[in-house]
C-alpha cells in the first residue's frame, strides 16, 4: 500500500480511539433538537432557521475537529517518540507531512458529511426542503476549506507543541474567516500603514468567505456555475499545496530531541 | 546523538519563547481558547453596536453591578443581532451596501459570483422564515419595542395570523409596560379584524400613554401622535359621535395643517353632511397606508444605486 494511505490510515485509527467526532455529533444532533422543538410564536414547523444554525454549527465543529486533530498528529509522535520508527522505514519526510494532511483532512471530511446529513435529515424531517445541488456543492467547498485549516494547522503542527499550534491556527483561520472579507471597508478608515499591513494580509491569507454556501442553500438561491465551483475548488487546492509545501519545508530539516515537545 | 541534541535557531525560539511559556501559564485547552475568541469578539462588537443607546445600558438592576451591565449589554446586542438576520432574511441572504476603499478585487468578485446581490423580498408564506429570528430577538431582548412591532406587522400581513399578532403585542403590553407605539399597533390589528371597540379601547390606551418617554416635539412622536388621532376620530366616526370626531380632527389639524382632505371632512361634519369617504373606509385607507409604509424597504435608496432591484 502506497505510504501515504498507511500513515493516513494510522490517523483514523487515533481518532477512532478518541471519542472527539462522536461527542460533536451528539452535541449538534441535540442542538438541533432544541431547535426543533421551539415555538415560534404559535406558527409551526420552519426549517429556514434549523438549516442555517445547524450548516453554522457544522462549520464550527468542523473546524475545530480539523485543527484539534492535526495540531496533535506531529507532536504527539515526536513526544511518543514513535516518529523514530516511522522515519526509520522508508518513508520520507514530505510523505509524513502529506500522509499526516491526507488523514486528518479525511477525517474531518468524514465527519463533517455526518453534520450535513444531519441537518437535511432534520431539514426533511421537519417536512422542509433542501435543493441537494446545491447542499452537494456546499458540502464540497466546505471539505475544501477543511483542506487548508488542515494545512494551517499543520504547518504550525511542525515546530510547535500540540496547543500552541492549535491556538495559532484557531486565530489564523478564525480570524480569516471572520474578519478578512472586511478588509476593503476597513481600509477606508485605516492610516497609511495599517492600511499596507491590512493589504498584505487580505492577500496572503486564505480566504474562506469563497468557499461558504451556507447563504445560497438557505435562501433558495440555485447551484453555483460550473467554472465558479471549479475555480474556487482550485484556488482551494493550490492554497493547501502551497500550506503543505511550506510544511514540509519547515519540517524537513528539523531534528528531533525525545520528549523535548512534551504533549 | 549530538545531531539530536542540537537545536535550530527557529526550533529553540519556537520551543523556549512560545511553547513553554504556554503550556504552564494557560491550562487551557485550545478549543476553550477557540471558544474564547469569537465571545471576546462578539462582547466588543456588542458594546459597539449598542454604544448609541446607553440609557439602556445602564438601566434598572444592570446598572448596580458590573456583570449585570455586561449581560444587558450582551443582551441588547444579541437581540440587534437577531433583528438584523431577520432584515437579512427579508432581503433573502442580501445585506446592506457597506462602502468599501476597496473594489472589484478577485475575491470580492469571487464571493460575488458565490452569492450573488441581488435586492429582492421574501413574500408570500415565505414571510414566515423571518419569524424564528424575531422570536430569538424579542427572547434575547425583551425591552426592544421595534421587534415586537415588526414581527406583529408581518404576522398580519405575510402570515395572514392577525390573533399570533395580538398575542405577540400583549406580551409586548407586558415588557415594555406604557408605549403608545404597542397600543396603536394592536388597536390596528383590531381595526383590521373588524373589532371596533377593542380598537377604541386600545387607541385609547395609546393616547393615555403617549408620548412614552419620546420628545413630545420630535418628529417621530407627532407622526404617532396624528396617527392615533385619525384613528381614533375615525373610530368615533364609526360609533356615531361625529362631536367627538370633530375636535380630534381639529387636533390632527393643529399638527398638521397641510392636510386638505382632513379640513374638507372637518367641514363636512360641522356642516351636517356626510363626508366623501365613509370612517369604515377611512378606517381601512388607513390600515393599507401603514401596510405600505411597512413595506417600504430603506434598503431600497442603497440599492437603487446599483440597480439591481427585482
Amino acid at each position: 500500500m502506497n505510504p501515504l494511505f498507511v500513515i493516513a490510515q494510522i490517523v483514523w485509527l487515533k481518532l477512532l480511539r478518541r471519542k472527539d467526532a462522536y461527542v460533536l455529533v451528539v452535541l449538534l444532533g441535540a442542538c438541533l433538537t432544541a431547535l426543533t422543538t421551539l415555538n415560534v410564536f404559535g406558527l409551526g414547523a420552519m426549517t429556514g432557521y434549523v438549516v442555517d444554525i445547524g450548516l453554522l454549527t457544522a462549520w464550527a465543529f468542523a473546524w475545530i475537529l480539523a485543527v484539534t486533530v492535526t495540531a496533535r498528529e506531529l507532536p504527539g509522535e515526536e513526544a511518543a517518540g514513535t516518529i523514530f520508527p516511522l522515519l526509520a522505514k522508508p518513508v520520507t519526510r514530505l510523505q509524513v507531512v502529506i500522509g499526516k494532511w491526507l488523514g486528518c483532512w479525511s477525517v474531518a471530511c468524514a465527519a463533517n458529511l455526518a453534520f450535513y446529513l444531519l441537518v437535511a435529515a432534520v431539514a426533511f424531517g421537519r417536512g422542509g426542503t433542501l435543493d441537494l445541488r446545491v447542499f452537494a456543492q456546499a458540502f464540497l467547498l466546505h471539505c475544501t476549506a477543511l483542506g487548508i485549516v488542515c494545512a494551517v494547522a499543520l504547518l504550525f503542527a511542525t515546530r510547535l507543541h500540540a496547543d500552541a499550534a492549535a491556538a495559532l491556527a484557531f486565530v489564523v483561520t478564525g480570524g480569516s474567516f471572520l474578519f478578512l472579507r472586511h478588509v476593503p471597508e476597513m481600509l477606508g478608515y485605516a492610516s497609511p500603514w495599517q492600511a499596507r499591513f491590512l493589504f498584505v494580509f487580505y492577500n496572503a491569507l486564505p480566504h474562506f468567505e469563497v468557499f461558504d454556501l451556507r447563504r445560497r442553500v438557505v435562501h433558495g438561491f440555485g447551484p453555483v456555475d460550473l467554472s465558479t465551483l471549479a475555480f474556487v475548488l482550485v484556488y482551494g487546492a493550490a492554497v493547501s499545496a502551497a500550506l503543505i509545501c511550506l510544511a514540509w519545508a519547515a519540517y524537513r530539516g528539523k531534528r528531533f530531541s525525545r520528549g523535548s515537545l512534551p504533549v | 546523538m549530538g545531531g539530536l541534541s542540537r537545536q535550530t535557531f527557529f526550533q529553540g525560539f519556537a520551543s523556549r519563547v512560545i511553547v513553554k511559556p504556554y503550556v504552564q501559564a494557560a491550562p487551557v485547552p485550545p478549543w476553550a481558547a477557540a471558544l474564547a475568541l469569537p465571545c471576546s469578539a462578539f462582547a466588543v462588537s456588542a458594546l459597539l453596536l449598542v454604544s448609541g443607546v446607553p440609557q439602556r445600558i445602564s438601566a434598572g438592576a444592570a446598572r448596580k453591578t458590573a456583570i449585570g451591565a455586561v449581560l444587558n449589554v450582551s443582551r441588547t446586542g444579541l437581540g440587534l443581532h437577531f433583528y438584523e438576520v431577520a432584515d437579512l432574511y427579508f432581503h433573502r441572504g442580501t445585506d446592506r451596501v457597506r462602502h468599501a476603499a476597496l473594489r472589484g478585487t478577485l475575491f470580492q468578485r469571487l464571493g460575488e459570483r458565490v452569492m450573488p446581490r441581488v435586492h429582492v423580498h421574501r413574500e408570500g408564506g415565505e414571510i414566515r422564515e423571518i419569524m424564528p429570528w424575531l422570536w430569538m430577538s424579542v427572547n434575547a431582548d425583551p425591552q426592544r419595542v421595534e421587534t415586537y412591532l415588526v414581527a406583529a406587522f408581518w404576522l398580519v400581513h405575510g402570515c395572514d395570523r392577525p390573533d399570533l399578532a395580538l398575542d405577540v403585542l400583549r406580551a409586548a403590553a407586558v415588557n415594555v409596560p406604557r408605549h403608545y407605539e404597542v397600543y396603536l399597533e394592536m388597536g390596528r390589528v383590531h381595526l383590521g379584524m373588524n373589532d371596533e371597540q377593542a380598537a377604541a379601547r386600545a387607541i385609547d390606551a395609546a393616547l393615555a400613554v403617549w408620548p412614552s418617554g419620546q420628545d413630545p416635539d420630535g418628529e417621530q412622536a407627532l407622526y404617532g401622535r396624528v396617527n392615533l388621532l385619525m384613528l381614533r376620530a375615525s373610530l368615533y366616526e364609526m360609533e356615531g359621535h361625529a362631536d367627538k370626531a370633530v375636535r380630534l380632527w381639529r387636533s390632527v389639524l393643529d399638527l398638521r395643517p397641510d392636510r386638505q382632505g382632513i379640513r374638507e371632512r372637518l367641514a363636512a361634519l360641522t356642516g351636517g353632511q356626510s363626508p366623501r369617504v365613509s370612517a369604515r373606509q377611512l378606517g381601512r385607507a388607513l390600515l393599507e397606508e401603514h401596510r405600505d409604509a411597512g413595506h417600504a424597504c430603506d434598503h431600497d435608496c442603497e440599492h437603487a444605486e446599483h440597480g439591481r432591484h427585482h
